[in-house]
């Protein structure tokens, strides 16, 4: 059971307050929802948590460990990874490639030995084009293994980046709007695939602004707005909270669901 | 004796700093490094030599030089950078690549015209005239030389931010993509700026050629390896930055030279260069707030 | 055949030696480090194997090893500062590398013979040695291929955000790249010098910049094809364009130009892609309709 621990985060750009007093906790095997309007500090806050910007102000644990400085490859290896909102493969190299890049953190073979191409470095690139192919299959995109991935539909090359994330064994899988721009029947299935790897023991941060994919998939459900949390609690209880309304007020995303 | 070479580097800053105006706004704007900027410094200098040559008075040679760098500048956005634009990354590897083609070109054109030789203006095309202030002396050229650096960086700078053009640059420099939703287009914006860069590359080709009395295929090249040291010590894309490290830089360059062994100077200028870019990444003078470094922001 | 060697041999010589360098420039490249460095190692690579062979006691294959280990030395400390750099930054900063050690050469005089060069060094290198070295380089490249070091690189120069978040740390990476380019540089400078029986510090100027990463982006900055490709264009490409051969610097630039903005991953990369394809049944178009 591993936890995620934001307490009080706070991220501004020279004057501009983005993330103000964030608190929240996640667990692994749950699926816990981030929503909020465009421009709320949704993918600032992801940002944070790997390692990509520096905090202003607050802490973030793993496990009671402090991540909130780690450099994002110190994060990912502690099992915190994600995808990203605009999609970013390596555009040039194969679905295979991409999703092997993903273990890297488990290869062992000494620098030495993949210079001369000697058999541990082998062995090691054989089982992991195994395991990545493996990988595929849990995606169902195992046909597209040598395809360039810069060249698939975009609801494949979503299935890509997060199979590739998954390739990182992660305690706590980040998703950065991962429905975003699918049809129904698209997203039911990744739903349905979320829940698989949740029940797998995988915690699950679904950053969304689709509120129903969230309210459908989560217990716990947080909500951003201009940097704050404005509510947090199960989807019906945020849902019906004046605040969550008045935020989302006026935009198309909300209706159909209050 | 001192004094006068610290007056003579300052001539040769100034110089420095002509050629390098127009290297840094077209990276300021487009975060491109334009390895073309020494070709079209020299083709200034070769047209204004052979207008002179056919009798066209020095002044209208100059405004000819001008005209024609700028245009040569509008054709390398058009043909070496215009086409790299619709990549998504890579565009900073393949800019220098393009233009170094470019560049490879016109000093091979260069090379044809003048036969390999070094071309000089006629005797008496600008008047050689000195004069002595505190002891120091000091050429009617470079006297104009100052009056150009001064009247052109603070033209630029007015232009840049006082006209609508200007703000237009500054627009597109900051984000092209937003810029072109505000109406302004990017792609005006970038010739205009190729236009500005290569005519003051051209006018300074014409300045160094006078100073010198030398005009040859390969005269780009040492400006541009200063050029990379201006823009990086004042900044890239800094104007006023660009300027200042050129003073310094013709002013280090001088006194080094008298009191130090050869080699020792630029080894000495390219080691602070390396040093700059270790220390302070943004340059000197103001920051330039490019990404130099990683890690977390 | 024998006879075709014989003629051509000067040419298939140079034909190693700028294989060699071009290796050399584009194990950084393949890493995502905008280094250009290259020349600055293979300068201190041929100067060091010249002194040691002419001013001190050592033969030919022990000047080599010293200047294949020294120069990888250099790469490392090179590394250091340059890790923190990015881009036209790095760029910038491996030429003031290249012109510090260019301009040390010539203040260097009493050991390096200043604008003179060095003279008088003994012919070592014979053609089968630089057979030798090229097949040693192609088989590291070729096992880097095939390994996490391999993996890393390419993942680092097409996002090296995205590399960073799977774990992978840019730094050890880029570190490697910077050692392993100022050894294969040290080695086939070395080569160089005890080849050409006098080196001169203009050799290793700003031309010798240029036409290192000439090959490279003819070639292709991903691939062991890539470094083959560039350099049997720039060996053949003189033969070809005898005629043009007062123009050769503007074709030279023209295909420079040409090659970037048509073929951005070089002509040796292109190829190996549409093998790739074509053996894997899956190219760019045959998928590429529902692309949004």
């Amino acid at each position: 059971m591993t936890s995620l621990d934001l307490k009080n985060v706070g991220k501004s750009f020279g004057g501009l307050q983005a993330i103000r007093d964030v608190s929240f906790t996640m667990a692994s095997g749950e699926i816990t929802g981030l929503i909020g309007p465009n421009g709320a500090g949704k993918s600032t806050l992801v940002n944070l948590i790997t390692g990509l910007l520096k905090l202003s102000s607050g802490t973030i644990t793993l496990d009671g460990q402090d991540i909130g400085t780690a450099p994002p490859e110190a994060v990912v290896r502690l099992g915190v990874a994600r995808t990203f909102q605009n999609i970013r493969l390596l555009t040039d190299g194969t679905v295979l490639e991409n999703v092997m890049i993903g273990y890297h953190r488990r290869e062992t073979a000494s620098i030495l030995s993949g210079l001369l191409a000697l058999p541990s470095s082998r062995a090691e690139t054989a089982q992991l084009q195994d395991a990545a192919m493996e990988m595929l299959g849990r995606f169902e995109i195992g046909h597209l293994a040598h395809a360039t991935a810069g060249a698939l539909s975009y609801g494949h090359q979503r299935r890509v980046e997060m199979a590739r994330a998954f390739a990182t064994d992660p305690q706590i899988l980040l998703l950065d709007e991962p429905v975003a721009g699918m049809n129904e029947a698209e997203s039911e299935s990744l739903g349905h695939l979320f829940r698989k790897l949740a029940d797998s023991g995988v915690g699950i941060l679904l950053i969304e602004h689709d509120v129903k994919f969230v309210s459908k998939l989560c217990h716990q459900v947080h909500v951003l707005d201009s940097g704050r949390i404005i509510a947090s609690g199960t989807p019906d209880y945020v849902l019906k909270h004046p605040d969550v309304v008045a935020a989302y007020l006026g935009t198309d995303e909300f209706e159909g669901v209050a | 004796m001192m004094l006068q070479q610290i007056l003579n580097g300052i001539a040769s800053g100034a110089v420095y700093a002509l050629f390098a105006l127009g290297f840094s706004l077209i990276f300021g704007v487009q975060r491109i490094l334009n390895l073309a900027h020494g070709g079209v410094f020299m083709a200034g200098a070769f047209v204004s030599f052979y207008a002179v040559d056919t009798g066209v008075p020095f002044p209208l040679a100059i405004l000819l030089a001008m005209v024609v760098a700028g245009l040569v500048s509008v054709l390398i956005d058009l043909i070496a950078i215009q086409p790299l634009r619709r990549r998504s990354h890579d565009i900073e590897y393949a800019a220098i690549v393009s233009t170094l083609g470019i560049d490879m070109m016109l000093i091979s054109v260069a090379q044809q015209v003048s036969n390999t030789q070094v071309l000089r203006f006629p005797f008496g095309t600008f008047p050689i005239q000195f004069f002595t202030i505190f002891g120091l002396r000091i050429s009617l050229l470079q006297l104009v030389i100052f009056a150009a650096v001064i009247v052109l960086t603070g033209g630029l700078g007015w232009y840049l931010n006082k006209t609508s053009f200007g703000r237009q640059i500054r627009a597109v420099a900051e984000n092209p993509s937003t810029a072109s939703l505000l109406g302004v287009s990017p792609s005006a914006v970038y010739l205009q700026t190729f236009f500005i860069a290569g005519a003051l590359a051209g006018l300074t080709g014409v300045l160094i050629g006078l100073s010198f009395n030398s005009i040859h295929f390969l005269m780009g090249e040492p400006y541009m390896l200063k050029a990379f040291v201006v823009v990086v010590i004042g900044g890239l894309g800094s104007l006023t930055g660009a300027v200042a490290a050129s003073l310094l830089l013709g002013v280090l360059q001088a006194l080094a030279v008298a009191y130090l062994p050869t080699g020792v100077p630029d080894m000495l200028i390219f080691a602070i260069l390396f040093l700059v870019l270790l220390v302070q990444p943004n340059g000197l003078f103001g920051a330039a707030g490019m990404a130099a470094r990683v890690g977390r922001k | 055949m024998m006879q075709f060697f014989t003629a051509n041999q000067a040419l298939f010589d140079f034909f190693l030696l700028s294989l060699g360098f071009a290796y050399s420039q584009q194990i950084v490249l393949r890493a995502g480090v905008f280094s250009i460095a290259t020349v600055g190692f293979v300068a201190i690579g041929a100067y060091l194997a010249g002194y040691l062979v002419t001013k001190s006691e050592f033969g030919g294959l022990p000047a080599i090893l010293a200047a294949t280990l020294v120069a990888g030395l250099g790469g490392l400390l090179l590394s250091v500062p340059l890790s923190r750099l990015r881009g036209v930054f790095q760029a910038i900063a491996t030429l003031a590398f290249v012109e510090i050690v260019l301009n040390a050469l010539y203040y260097l005089e009493p050991y390096t013979g200043g604008a003179m060069g060095m003279n008088r060094i003994p012919k070592l290198v014979e053609s089968w040695h630089l057979l030798i070295a090229v097949a040693i380089v192609i088989y590291v490249v070729w096992s880097i291929g095939r390994s996490g070091i391999g993996r890393a690189w390419d993942a680092i120069r097409q996002d090296e955000t995205v590399a960073a978040c799977l774990g992978v740390s840019i730094r050890k990476y880029h570190t490697l790249a910077f050692v392993l380019s100022g050894a294969i540089g040290g080695l086939f400078g070395a080569m160089q010098g005890l080849y050409f029986y006098t080196i001169t510090p203009e050799q290793f100027g700003f031309a010798m910049v240029v036409s290192v990463l000439t090959t490279i982006v003819l070639g292709g900055r991903a691939t062991l094809a890539g470094p083959i490709a560039g350099a049997l264009i720039l060996a053949v490409l003189p033969e070809i364009a005898r005629p043009l051969a007062e123009n050769r610097l503007f074709l030279h630039g023209a295909i420079l130009l040409a090659v970037i903005i048509f073929v951005p991953d070089g002509v040796g990369d292109l190829l190996v892609h549409k093998l790739r394809q074509r053996r894997n049944g899956t190219g760019r178009n045959m998928i590429g309709g529902e692309t949004s």
